[in-house]
């Protein structure tokens, strides 16, 4: 009897739809990609029917965005001036 | 008079990153990547793996010239339509490198049809992590198809492999990096 082969299987464009371990965002990849990344193969469509990736399924928007970033050194550039 | 403002050079030799992310939650609502989609091993800090001329895309703005009315004797402008570009990017590639290893990190993320985000992070040195609060510029994209070609010629040659990148919406910059 054959040994049962456990490689996820692309579909016909090339892809496999997989959640992103790191991020938890679900995303579609090549499966050339696979390797690279804390990827768990699903049991999904990648494409659509047109045969483009499907868009990517976010685990969730960041809460409270930050916008004002990193302050300028204010003492820094004044000595410079 | 006091003198003029100089600001310090924001210097960018050896203090500039470009790192490829499967996807940016945030983009859509102008909000830059979380710390987690900028460090995901899905993601791929390209920065030594792009060959000197790195990513550069570029934005166009045209300047269009008003109607000039009857009596008028000069003519002005108006702001037209903006363009942003996307460009080619050359990247090390070793034909003989086995699936998955550092030598074909790149050729096996950087197929035809591949979206995601390209993020540059400028005035930080290169081995810095990716910590909230850092700014960062944000440009979706598309990748075509990779082909393998020689960087450099004869004795300083080097395995390489080049591709496109198409910007499909506009970038936004200088977004803070989420907690």
């Amino acid at each position: 009897m054959p040994a049962k082969s456990s490689a996820p299987v692309p579909d016909e464009y090339g892809r496999l739809r997989v959640l992103d371990e790191d991020t938890g965002h679900t995303l579609t990849i090549h499966a050339e990609a696979l390797p690279h990344g804390r990827f768990k193969v699903l049991d999904e469509p990648a494409s659509d029917l047109s045969g483009d990736p499907l868009s990517p399924v976010h685990h969730e928007s960041p809460v409270e965005p930050t916008t004002s970033g990193q302050q300028a050194e204010t003492s820094k550039e004044k000595a410079h001036a | 008079m006091p003198e003029p403002l100089k600001p310090a050079a924001a210097k960018l030799f050896g203090r500039a990153n470009w790192v490829y992310v499967p996807t940016v939650s945030g983009f859509a609502t102008g909000t830059g990547p979380t710390v987690a989609e900028a460090t995901a091993s899905s993601g791929l800090d390209i920065s030594r793996i792009l060959f000197e001329g790195g990513i550069e895309p570029t934005q166009n703005t045209n300047l269009v010239e008003q109607q000039r009315r009857f009596a008028d004797t000069t003519v002005n402008q108006f702001i037209g339509q903006t363009t942003y570009t996307g460009g080619t990017f050359v990247f090390q590639f070793d034909q003989q490198g086995a699936a998955g290893s550092d030598g074909v990190k790149a050729w096996e993320t950087f197929r035809l049809g591949v979206s995601g985000f390209f993020l540059r992070r400028m005035n930080v040195a290169r081995a810095t992590n990716f910590t909230a609060g850092q700014f960062v510029d944000v440009f979706k994209v598309e990748t075509g198809p990779a082909m393998p070609i020689a960087q450099g010629s004869g004795e300083n040659a080097e395995g390489a492999a080049s591709a496109s990148f198409a910007l499909t919406a506009d970038p936004i910059f200088k977004v803070a990096i989420q907690a």
